[in-house]
């Protein structure tokens, strides 16, 4: 038996990147001939193959395909048909195109081929649908005409590569000034909340006066400019330039010092697919405000604090009152623990994972 | 729902969160914020302090500029994503800003803030009419028509500041123009320049061919070489092992043989009937003059030897190649060195000895010519120190011809001469009982000139 991993653009900060390169370590440990497919790969040490020879390598009956959907990708629609062995769909959600409209045409453009997909893929008739929560999911069951043999299995991460890692130790001594730090982890694009993080994190400035501070780490997308222009102008806005620092492209040095000094992680995103800076908080015990949309509720369960509305002065009086109510702090961190260990921790989605392809290994 | 809310403790905190949220925005209206912290002043605080609207003020901004200044004069906050998405649309829908103003300033968070905005009422209901079936159209005509005056004068100012605009933007378009041709030229100077490194590529490429298959010879020869390496190392490995199990064995197969060689010279030495008596006379001949732990070396002469010689009080060093020898030696509290005798004159210090007895020379003839054997003894010897050389059939002679090596013929004669001629003194020859010869010399005092 082959098998083969399919992905458009392979990269191994990248969340879908992660997921796919950790798949392809277990089955190599299980014995398996694996080889990941793609168009083009960055930072990977793992040699990768061009995606039009896939079926030459892993397209016969007893062979395995595994395809990493998350953006729209006709090529490996075409290459999944043409494949006569077990296919298996990993759905990492594709962003509502809504989102970039005002933004940027041609993330709009991509986001709505790649929504139009959906149902191709969907109705593609593969033998097992994976999604990253219950909530990719429910969306590739929506727009499918048959019943689909489909599990939950949210993605393999660095997290204990981070945990593990070498914090930056300037940076956490420039953070602990005594001043309140809030983290938002995530790259810069118009679905991930931003506009009413700035407004929250003002609210908690204005209504609580603490020196407060707020950490933005997430890559700056150049073809994203004019959302970053938008927020820019909101932090003037509202007084707040020297209160924000901006981390651009962080190392994992930074982005453990980022969680280790941050006395809480907001997340005001209003479309997430899983998650994984949620788990990051958890496992390095920073506590969690969010807003519940998409599929943030999954994922926080019971470690943090969410809240349905956008009011900016809900999600301040949160942090303020984590700052000031120490047994409420210890729980949530405790609950997020526990979260982590038993759902989300690499060797429990390794089990699942297996489990899923027990009937073709 | 209060005993609900009371059952889950998160909830509860959710509520008081809540009100704590509602205090400390009620805070942050008065301006209520905590001694010794200052707050930077923001577009937003500016509006909180303003009670007092009017809607050309409000009206006066486009599009988004518009939605975020009615915000935060009417809400005292930023647009929320969805709300600015939805005023935006209703804008984009052709709804008046009027209606706009209205939503915020009569929602029910702008009606708990309370700003106020004069005629904003009256407007915002007609605004609302014209959306009513029939009876809307009705009312917009109405009101188009009675504010055509007005509208008139709106119509010719806009029509002169488009043509401002218009001629702005002729001038505009004409120097975009002029830059689009020159960048055109620039992009057909460097499609030509591409067009030449295309075709120079294309000719590295071709020339990379041969190159190539060199290489891939090369690489190809280079994996033979290398698997050919790997394979004589790993023989090398594995030939280093098997010399090292033969070197093994055959230690143990000369220890086994110097025991049996040991054993089958003691039988012999033993059935020596005259042995005894010989090594009595030699003893006194030899030990009578030396002084107590006199330092005497014996070269192989055997164990009742040197038991013998330690009985006179000397201090007895014995040297003999057997290890079963030195083992006996040992097992009686006698010094022995195992190794061959001449390594070990080698390394003794000049003139450190007192005397040196060899009762078999044959042997050691075998590896050290006589006079360079003397050398080495006349070297070793303190000056007036004593030699005895003896020519009867030791261990060392037995073992040699057990293993069929032919012996030296050690002649008392030609000895004698040889010690004269190294440079000894007193050379007398002795004779025991059994016929057995023996030969006793002194270091001279000095070295020979």
């Amino acid at each position: 038996m082959k098998v083969a991993i399919l992905i458009p653009v392979l990269t191994s900060k990248d969340a879908v990147g992660a997921d796919a390169l950790a798949m392809a370590a277990i089955l190599d440990e299980s014995g398996l001939d694996t080889r990941i497919f793609c168009n083009s790969s960055t930072g990977v040490r793992r040699k990768t193959w061009p995606a039009e020879e896939l079926n030459a390598f892993a397209g016969g009956p007893n062979d395995l395909v595994i395809y990493h959907f998350s953006t729209g990708w006709p090529a490996a629609v075409e290459l999944l048909k043409r494949c006569r062995g077990y296919r298996v769909i990993k759905y990492h959600n594709i962003t509502p195109s809504r989102f970039f409209e005002p933004y940027s045409a041609e993330y709009h453009g991509g986001c709505e081929k790649g929504r139009r997909e959906l149902a191709t893929v969907a109705n593609l008739g593969c033998e097992l649908y994976l999604g990253d929560s219950a909530y990719n999911l429910a969306e590739l069951v929506e727009v499918c005409k048959t019943k689909l043999h489909s599990g939950i299995l949210p993605p393999f991460h660095r997290v204990e590569e981070l945990v593990a890692a070498e914090a930056d130790t300037s940076l956490v001594d420039a953070l602990t000034d005594g001043a309140k730090n809030f983290l938002m982890v995530g790259r810069v694009a118009p679905n991930k909340g931003h506009l009413n993080l700035i407004d929250a994190f003002s609210a908690y400035v204005r209504g609580y006066a603490e020196p407060a501070r707020l950490l933005l780490v997430g890559k700056i997308d150049a073809r994203l400019q004019t959302y970053t222009d938008s927020i820019r102008q909101r932090i003037d806005a509202l007084g707040l330039a020297d209160q924000v620092l901006w981390i651009d492209a962080a190392s994992e040095a930074q982005l453990k010092a980022a969680y280790i000094s941050s006395h809480v992680f907001m997340l005001m995103s209003e479309h997430e697919g899983f998650c994984v800076p949620l788990i990051e908080s958890m496992a390095l015990a920073t506590p969690i405000v969010a807003h519940a949309s998409s599929a943030v509720p999954e994922t926080l369960g019971d470690a943090g604090i969410a809240w349905d509305e956008q009011d900016p002065w809900l999600y301040a009086a949160s942090a303020a009152r984590l700052f000031g109510d120490d047994q409420m702090r210890a729980d949530l961190l405790e609950c997020g623990r526990r979260r982590y260990q038993e759902n989300f921790a690499n060797e429990v989605l390794r089990k699942r994972f297996l489990g899923y392809l027990e009937p073709v290994l | 729902m209060n005993s609900a809310v009371a059952d889950n403790p998160l909830q509860r905190i959710k509520q008081e969160i809540r009100a704590d949220a509602e205090q400390a925005r009620a805070r942050a209206a008065q301006g209520e914020l905590r001694s010794g912290v200052t707050s930077p002043i923001t577009l937003a605080i500016l509006a909180e302090r303003r009670n007092h609207y009017t809607i050309e003020e409000l009206s006066r901004q486009h599009y988004t500029d518009f939605i975020e200044q009615a915000y935060f004069a009417l809400l005292r906050r930023s647009p929320d994503s969805s709300g600015h998405r939805a005023q935006i649309r209703l804008l984009e829908r052709g709804r008046s800003k009027i209606e706009i103003l209205g939503n915020l300033r009569f929602s029910a968070e702008g009606r708990e803030i309370g700003v106020r905005v004069p005629w904003l009422l009256p407007r915002y209901l007609l605004a609302k009419a014209t959306a009513i079936p029939l009876l809307g159209y009705a009312v917009e005509l109405l009101m188009c028509i009675a504010g055509l005056p007005r509208i008139l004068r709106h119509q010719r100012g806009a029509d002169a500041y488009h043509a401002a605009r218009n001629i702005e933007l002729r001038q505009a378009l004409g120097i975009q123009v002029a830059e689009n041709a020159a960048l055109h030229e620039e992009i057909d100077r460097l499609e030509g320049e591409h067009s030449g490194l295309v075709a120079q590529l294309q000719q590295t490429s071709e020339r990379f061919v041969p190159v190539h298959a060199e290489l891939s010879q090369a690489f190809n020869e280079i994996r033979d070489l290398r698997h050919l390496l790997m394979s004589l190392n790993h023989w090398q490995a594995s030939l280093r092992q098997n010399l090292s199990e033969m070197e093994v064995a055959e230690a143990d197969q000369m220890r086994r043989r110097d025991g049996l060689n040991i054993d089958v010279s003691t039988r012999m030495l033993a059935s020596d009937k005259s042995r005894a008596s010989r090594v009595e006379q030699w003893t006194q001949l030899f030990a009578d003059d030396l002084p107590d732990q006199a330092k005497v070396l014996d070269i192989g002469s055997g164990l009742d030897w040197l038991q013998s010689l330690t009985a006179c009080n000397l201090s007895i060093t014995g040297v003999d190649a057997s290890n079963r020898a030195g083992q006996r030696a040992g097992e009686v509290g006698i010094k022995m060195a195992i190794a061959d005798p001449s390594s070990v004159l080698a390394r003794i210090a000049d003139h450190s000895l007192d005397a040196v007895s060899i009762l078999d020379i044959a042997p050691l003839l075998r590896s050290v010519p006589t006079l360079a054997l003397l050398e080495i003894l006349r070297r070793v010897l303190r000056p007036h120190a004593r030699l005895l050389i003896g020519f009867a059939q030791e261990h060392g002679s037995i073992i040699n011809r057990l293993e069929g090596h032919a012996n030296v013929h050690a002649d008392a004669d030609l000895i004698e001469h040889a010690l004269e001629v190294s440079g000894f003194v007193d050379i007398k020859r002795h004779s025991s009982s059994d016929g057995m010869h023996c030969v006793v010399a002194s270091n001279a005092g000095n070295d020979r000139a």
